[in-house]
């Protein structure tokens, strides 16, 4: 039961990817943060309106407009930034804050949620009023664009790029695989497909972008350079419509180049000379059940054991067949394909961390039991120091007992029995009776994938009435899981470590193929950001410039963890001006903050700089929710959910990106 | 000529800016002007006088920094008014990676014309211009020449009521020059009106009824062109079939002085150049294998002038 490969470890230490659950915070937060700078963005322009034209010609007030439209909007928004402003000096409406996670542990962005507060609902609504105020002469010059003329644009971009034969890059990809043995020596087989997956989505990122990047940054600049641009701006184009046809023409372009990239990609992939095992292994798409993690122990605040390591992606429990720790995965919804009827069993896979304390035995593991349930069958902690749960309907579990014992002795023990068998039939009986079904002392590999089966019964049961809801440690109450699956780890002074992702019930496996492509949908968005950013780029600056403040927004993307510490200012040694103290002082950066007031004035700066530091980290691309490369290599299907919340949070970030575009165009002289 | 105004500008004034938004030059200074609708209009002056600068305020590729310009009564600003405008700049300057055919459909979609109008006027462009056996080629291999009829052509695809051409004749050999003259002339007889600027006195002096002279950004001279270079202390007569001779200079003194006025010269009249070498191409294609001969005597003979 365990493979020997470290395959389908899939590592999601930035918590589970968005989905439709968050759109209502996505869109909160969007509205707050888009409306930030929209509100910035119409105060310029309205001293720009005020100041430019010297004596208001009427071409000036149509080039820069300031209708009673956009000053309503604005005050109203100013009225509510104002509002925001007076509950914060008051102290009152604020969001609930969330803990600040020690200094030196790994930052988790949390999912953003929708808050019902006073103080973070005016922000929104301030910021709603700011985009409609800044955005109605674009929402205006919207309805004159002409998809005929936008087409013309967007073929223009699309001939310009062929004709230049740029897309002769693309053959690079051939000596990347024509060199495979290689940069392919030293991976063991059992990695070759995840490696060959991994390497090659990276190349054809590299250069997608890479090749999006130059086209989109030199276009509008070289248009005005070659002046081929004064022939089209005396047409009846409106200026936005370059920016839209370069945009459409150079992604339409860069897609083409990609699909091609991506065929030929898998082409190879399916017709490589690969390890069979690693291709067994690796190139499917698994559909996992993902359940939520709990700890539980007879003490109700249980979280888990920190063993003290830097990365604490995992919390531990104690080994011990007298243990009452669980790790428990609940899942409150479960596919109905899981409980139907011709299916004998549902495969959970899991991948745990081994901590020991103990030497142990050597190329041992630690052994586990698993418990399943579902909430017909609840469990309650045991009251001596057995370390066994136990049901809390006694009765039934008499019953149970009862049958049981009665199928052991018709000779169908559905304990230890594999599927297929006459005793796995009788488990599936059970499990369907009373909800309930137990693995014991099932071996666990430091960091491989193994996985257990479970009746299918189980779920059938699960199916049948309404889970009652449950109360979280805050005391809220939630919808309560159908099944629960609670592991323990038997081997004493061991301790097991688990995160989220580490088990999850198999609800089926999709087409390599098919995931392989979806895959490339979060690479599509990315290559939407960098054109997008690009060409608006390029409508004020040269193609140079363009092209490193292209690069300087995106990469820095990569590092959204690090900007999200430097935001929270939460480094060792403090922000910037403290750590400048520091240095100066020759303190070490973990002495403790100075209370005098100089001191105290530093870290005000910080506080200051932090803020400066979220401002700009609103402004960068969150790059890495668009990456589903380890989804993909570590062979797990990329859910079309987590692809249609990729695209509107791309569409959502190129919005405000656009909209500075079309400003930037209309304000500039192209013939200057 | 009808009196409907196409084009106005009222104080237009540019001036050009630094960085830190300090003054570099002014290019134009408060410019009043009215083209009238089916006029040919030229503006002249040196270079840096302010004439592409006037026709790019107008057309929107630059903003003005006092003043107002209006086309067909809308403001410059407006782009609405560029479906009735047909521009072609200095230079042509166009997407070197397209051909005729392709460029003019691009030129056809900016104005939103459906498929069949485009492919129709194209056609006919290209073939006025004179490219149709060129038609497939790309313009970067195109001539300085072709490249300024196919910008021509552009300028025309929408069939446009205010043509603006700026130096239309850069470029183009006398041949060529002609053509685009006569094109001119021809575009006011369908009831166009054409702004162009140039440098060549020569062009503007054939084609224009209106002219305005530029110096420094400041209008100089506004008025037509018949008016302004008509030279009113002077008077020419012309006559066929008579001799020069002193006698006949004589006469013609004596019958001056007795209105009061001085013979200044008597002599044979002038072709200009232009003429002089459009005959010698026409010649040359009437009689293929005409050379020019040298005079035996070595003196220097006219030997395409009819004597």
């Amino acid at each position: 039961m365990t493979s020997p490969a470290l395959f389908g470890i899939l590592q999601l230490d930035r918590g589970e990817p968005y989905g439709f659950t968050q759109m209502p915070g996505l869109v909160q937060a969007w509205l707050q943060d888009a409306g930030g700078f929209a509100a910035v963005g119409l105060v310029l322009y309205l001293l720009y309106a005020r100041s430019v034209p010297t004596d208001k010609s009427q071409s000036e007030k149509m080039r820069v407009p300031v209708s009673s439209f956009m000053l309503m909007t604005g005050l109203m928004a100013a009225v509510c930034y104002l509002g925001v402003f007076a509950l914060m000096f008051l102290g009152r409406g604020a969001a609930p804050e969330l803990p600040p996670p020690p200094p030196g542990s790994v930052v988790v962005v949390p999912p953003p949620v929708l808050h019902w507060e006073l103080q973070p609902m005016l922000l929104m609504v301030g910021g709603i009023f700011a985009i409609l105020s800044i955005g109605e002469p674009f929402a205006r010059d919207l309805l004159k664009l002409r998809s005929r003329r936008i087409w013309a644009l967007t073929k223009l971009g699309y001939k310009e790029a062929v004709r230049s034969r740029l897309l002769w890059l693309g053959l690079i990809i051939l000596p990347f695989f024509l060199f495979r043995n290689v940069w392919m020596a030293q991976v063991r087989p059992s990695d070759e497909f995840r490696i060959l997956v991994t390497a090659s989505s990276v190349f054809i990122t590299l250069l997608v972008l890479s090749t999006a990047a130059l086209l989109a940054a030199f276009s509008i600049p070289n248009d005005i350079k070659n002046q081929t641009i004064h022939t089209v701006v005396t047409k009846p184009v409106e200026r936005f419509e370059i920016v839209a046809g370069r945009f459409f023409g150079y992604t339409a372009l860069m897609t083409a180049a990609l699909a091609a990239l991506t065929l030929f990609t898998l082409l190879v992939l399916n017709t490589a000379n690969v390890d069979a095992k690693a291709t067994a292994e690796s190139a499917t798409a698994r559909v996992p059940v993902r359940g939520k993690l709990e700890f539980r122990s007879k003490k109700a605040d249980f979280e888990g054991t920190n063993v003290g390591r830097e990365f604490e992606y995992r919390k531990y429990i104690a080994g011990d067949p007298a243990s009452p720790q669980r790790g428990v995965w609940q899942f409150v919804t479960v596919p109905a394909a899981l409980g139907k009827a011709d299916r004998e069993a549902v495969v959970c896979e899991f991948t745990f961390d081994v901590f020991k304390l103990t030497k142990g035995e050597e190329n041992k593991g630690v052994f586990c039991t698993f418990r399943a349930v579902t909430h017909a069958c609840p469990q309650v902690p045991p009251k001596d120091n057995s370390g066994e749960w136990e049901w809390a309907n006694k009765e039934k579990y008499k019953e149970y007992k009862a049958d049981l014992e009665a199928l052991r002795k018709a000779g169908r023990n559905p304990e230890g029995a594999a599927p297929g068998s006459d005793g796995w039939k009788a488990a599936n009986e059970l499990a369907e009776r009373y909800g309930y079904y137990e693995i014991r002392n099932r071996e666990a590999n430091d960091h491989a994938v193994e996985f257990v089966h479970l009746p299918a019964g189980l779920f059938r049961n699960a199916e049948q009435g309404t889970p009652p809801d449950v109360t979280d440690i805050e005391g809220k109450k939630r919808p309560g899981p159908r099944v629960s699956v609670a592991v323990k780890c038997e081997s004493r002074g061991q301790l097991l470590g688990m995160a989220e992702p580490d088990l999850y019930l198999l609800e089926g496996n999709q087409p390599f193929s098919v995931n392989f492509v979806k895959g490339m949908v979060g690479l599509w968005c990315r290559l939407c950001i960098v054109v997008g950013l690009a060409v608006v780029c390029s409508t004020y600056q040269s193609g140079v410039l363009s092209l490193l403040v292209t690069g300087l927004i995106f990469m820095t993307g990569f590092a959204t963890d690090h900007l999200a510490d430097l935001a929270l200012n939460r480094n060792i040694g403090g922000g910037p001006f403290e750590s400048i103290s520091r240095l100066v002082k020759a303190e070490t950066p973990t002495a403790p903050s100075s209370e005098t007031a100089g001191g105290k004035a530093l870290q005000f700066m910080d506080k200051g700089w932090a803020w400066v530091v979220r401002r700009i980290q609103n402004m960068i691309p969150d790059v890495e929710s668009l990456n589903w490369t380890p989804f993909v290599s570590e062979g797990f299907n990329v859910n079309i959910e987590y692809l249609l919340v990729n695209l509107l949070m791309t569409a959502g970030y190129l919005i405000p990106w656009f909209i500075l575009g079309y400003y930037l165009m209309k304000s500039r002289e192209v013939a200057n | 000529m009808s009196q409907t105004l196409v084009v106005e500008t009222r104080s237009l004034t540019k001036v050009y800016r630094d960085f830190w938004g300090r003054k570099k030059k002014t290019a134009l200074n408060a410019l009043d002007l009215t083209i009238h609708k089916g006029e040919i209009f030229g503006l002249l002056g040196p270079n840096g006088s302010g004439k592409t600068t006037t026709i790019k305020l107008l057309l929107g590729l630059l903003f003005p920094t006092a003043g107002d310009a209006f086309v067909f009564g809308e403001p410059a600003a407006k782009v609405e008014k560029n479906e009735r405008i047909g521009y072609l700049p200095e230079e042509s300057y166009l997407y070197r990676f397209l051909n005729a055919e392709e460029t003019l459909d691009f030129y056809g979609r900016l104005f939103d014309m459906p498929a069949t109008v485009r492919r129709e006027r194209a056609a006919k462009l290209i073939d006025m211009v004179g490219l149709s056996a060129d038609k497939k080629r790309i313009l970067k291999e195109y001539s300085k020449g072709m490249r300024q009829r196919i910008g021509l052509a552009q300028a025309l695809i929408n069939d446009p009521e205010l043509v603006i051409l700026d130096e239309p004749t850069s470029g183009l050999d006398p041949l060529g020059t002609r053509w685009m003259k006569d094109l001119i002339l021809d575009l006011r007889k369908q009831g166009k009106t054409v702004l162009m600027c140039s440098h060549r006195l020569d062009d503007v002096q054939d084609v224009c009824d209106r002219i305005a002279i530029l110096y420094n950004g400041d209008l100089q001279e506004l008025g037509a062109v018949s008016k302004l270079v008509e030279d009113q202390n002077r008077i020419q007569v012309r006559a066929t079939s008579v001799r020069e001779s002193p006698e006949l200079r004589a006469d013609l003194e004596e019958v001056f002085r007795k209105h009061g006025g001085t013979l200044e010269a008597v002599g044979h009249p002038t072709t200009t150049l232009e003429e002089l070498f459009l005959k010698i191409v026409e010649e040359s294609k009437a009689r293929p294998g005409r050379r020019y001969l040298p005079p035996a005597d070595g003196a220097v003979r006219n030997s395409v002038l009819p004597s």
